[in-house]
């Protein structure tokens, strides 16, 4: 079966005499426990059936002066594609956690600005890989042993320790810094900037703050491939994605350098694309206006209270965003569609039980570095995401 | 038996981490915990912009002058916006109960509507 | 924390009487952790009451040895996250499944020294490890690459 626990999507999981084999802790605690704290329909906190919580839902929807939805980096291309129909018909917003994850990474992808690479390239042709503020042990535990620094790959036969040069930038020593050992280097740093500045530098051909960033360079000089990896520490590190593409193409008129976003659940990536191939941006998308806007994030449009109801597909945002946003989230009318209990199902209006992308429902998801994947459930679900969002669209 | 610990607060430097870590505790760095006189197992209160009270664990990749707090409700609860990955605190050990959900999902109702 | 021959030394009587078989205290020390001999085959720690307290000693440093495969290999799963680094780095993985764990999938033969399983780790044929048997090396690659450190080996 395809892992969907994270955005690796690692192929091969399988489950023998009842052990799941090849998954790592979150694949297992995501494959194994799918069955437990389970979303029952309910409105208003009284419980019903299926039926009368789209019902309500569709209600709730056609009362709402400004709606947005939510979500959906859990759910399947296909159910993000009809999604984004609901959206076009409300004309209302459209969101997802990329906005304040790392959906400025993959727009710079989309867009092209920045070259990029595929993990299977990574695997077989990399040689320099550049950890930047992702602590991939934790949010992304086989990215390294599957796809990048450990593996042999057809012209990297030799071994991590010949055949990798590996960097780790990070605030704190994380759990991979201690990886980079050998062949290898991890820079902490207090300010990103700076070792942006120090690349850029180091590539005209100036003396960088960070003197390291020369040998990189040089190391990067040996490969027809090399790679950096950014993940959320980079994103809050720099702010503003312009210089790091600055960078980026500054390193390459030196030496080979792709880029790939390191984090996210498992289709994150996939909602990028599919609203970027819709309407030409990744996130943050107003239909009313026809256009992408910071004051079109969902974080955003709740804390001016923009918005009147939200439908929230696959996604926790009470239990991951700030407080303050969470007390306002309350303010308005929510419908939750999720397959388990979230916190935010706990507070929401109406609930809508899901089914597991991956696990009870198929389709297709898009790995971190672009690759479609198609999904091996387990179960076929009657009611998963698609079929509640197109009784939706057909409601409306 | 009587801690000195008790009675102080520590300022620590708190980094929220996506992390497979256990979602309802603190994991200050060995070296930390042992300045502060707070063992693995203690609860402590975590008063930011507003408190909580976790459970401690020890972990080496927290940051040396404080630790890390899953992405969490109640990771969510101590921060704004603008201190999302990383923030200040105050650390004190205390008796009382670990932080529910529940008691935040009722700090949210309370404002609700 | 490895087991060094020179703590267990320390701790043995230090005569060189031979009734153990070794020459010297120092080469039991060595067996010892091989688990080649067992502590009783120590008869004076035994015997005399003024290596008592040493003997306790040995007995709770050499505790693990019985927690441990052959190979002196100690996995503690709570904290391995079952990100497989130690499957991929593997000598023996990389030569008998080149396909597979060699590339950085799970592995694909029917009997590969480690596995994920339920997202831990777990040690299914030690005797492919290059730690096995007589002509033994004593290699770390697993140990080296496990970040939280939940692979030890008594010895180095």
């Amino acid at each position: 079966m395809i892992c969907t626990a994270c955005s690796c999507l690692c192929d091969d999981v399988f489950i023998e005499d009842g052990k799941v084999l090849n998954a790592c802790k979150r694949g297992f605690e995501h494959i194994s426990k799918f069955k437990e704290n389970r979303a029952i329909p309910r409105v208003r906190g009284g419980t019903v059936d299926v039926d009368k919580a789209i019902d309500e839902a569709l209600e709730l929807l056609k009362s709402s002066k400004k709606p947005a939805i939510y979500g959906l980096d859990t759910s399947t291309v296909e159910a993000q594609r009809l999604a984004i129909k609901i959206a076009r018909k409300l004309g209302c917003f459209i969101d997802d956690n990329s906005s304040f994850c790392l959906g400025d990474f993959v727009e710079m992808i989309l867009r092209k600005e920045v070259p990029t690479t595929t993990l299977d390239d990574v695997r077989d042709y990399a040689y320099v890989i550049i950890y930047w503020g992702a602590n991939v042990y934790q949010s992304l535990p086989r990215h390294m042993s599957k796809y990048t620094y450990y593996p042999r790959g057809a012209k990297r036969n030799r071994g991590y320790d010949e055949d990798r040069y590996l960097v780790v930038v990070d605030v704190r020593k994380s759990d991979i810094a201690k990886l980079a050992k050998k062949n290898a280097k991890f820079i902490k740093v207090e300010r990103d900037l700076e070792l942006v500045e120090s690349f850029i530098m180091a590539a005209e051909g100036k003396a960088p703050k960070h003197i390291e960033v020369v040998e990189i360079l040089r190391e990067m000089k040996k490969s027809e491939l090399n790679v950096l990896f950014g993940g959320l520490g980079l994103k809050y590190g720099l702010g503003d994605t312009k210089i790091l593409a600055e960078m980026i193409n500054k390193v390459n008129s030196y030496a080979p350098l792709a880029f790939l976003p390191a984090g996210f659940h498992s289709n994150m990536r996939g909602f990028n694309e599919t609203l970027f191939e819709d309407v030409g941006f990744v996130n943050k998308f107003s239909f009313a206006e026809n256009r992408s806007d910071q004051r079109f994030a969902f974080t955003e449009l709740l804390k001016e209270e923009a918005i009147d109801c939200a439908v929230i597909v696959g996604t926790d945002p009470v239990a991951s965003l700030p407080f303050d946003i969470s007390r306002k989230l309350a303010k308005i009318k929510t419908i939750v569609i999720d397959p388990k209990d979230t916190v935010t199902a706990k507070l929401a209006d109406v609930v809508i039980p899901s089914a597991y992308s991956g696990i009870e429902s198929g389709g297709t998801m898009v790995r971190s570095d672009g690759v479609r994947v198609k999904l091996e459930p387990l179960e076929k679900a009657e009611i998963d995401d698609v079929y509640i969002l197109k009784r939706i669209l057909e409601g409306l | 038996m009587l801690r000195l610990t008790k009675f102080m607060k520590f300022e620590a430097e708190i980094v929220v981490a996506r992390d497979s870590f256990d979602s309802s505790a603190i994991y200050l760095h060995p070296e930390f915990a042992k300045k502060c006189g707070i063992k693995e197992g203690d609860v402590v209160s975590v008063e930011a912009k507003r408190a909580v009270k976790l459970k401690v664990k020890l972990s080496n990749s927290a940051p040396e002058n404080g630790g890390i707090i899953p992405n969490s409700i109640f990771a969510s609860f101590l921060t704004d916006f603008e201190n999302f990955k990383r923030f200040k605190a105050r650390i004190e050990v205390t008796d009382e109960k670990e932080s529910t959900i529940e008691e935040i999902i009722e700090a949210l109702k309370s404002n609700e509507k | 924390m490895p087991l060094t021959p020179m703590e267990i030394y320390k701790l043995l009587p230090k005569t060189n009487c031979k009734k153990c078989g070794e020459q010297t205290c120092m080469s039991f020390a060595f067996k010892l952790i091989n688990r080649e001999k067992k502590l009783e085959d120590c008869k004076p720690l035994f015997e005399e009451k003024k290596y008592e307290i040493q003997l306790k000693k040995l007995q709770e440093m050499l505790k693990p040895l019985e927690k441990a495969t052959e190979t002196g290999l100690i996995v503690n799963e709570a904290l391995c996250n079952g990100c497989g680094n130690c499957i991929v780095v593997c000598p023996v993985h990389v030569e008998k499944d080149p396909r597979g764990a060699g590339v950085g999938k799970g592995p694909t033969i029917a009997d590969p020294i480690y596995r994920i399983e339920n997202g831990k780790l777990i040690v299914l044929n030690m005797h492919a490890c290059r730690r096995y048997g007589k002509s033994r090396i004593l290699c770390v690659v697993c140990r080296e690459n496990c970040p939280t450190d939940a692979i030890s080996f008594l010895e180095g």
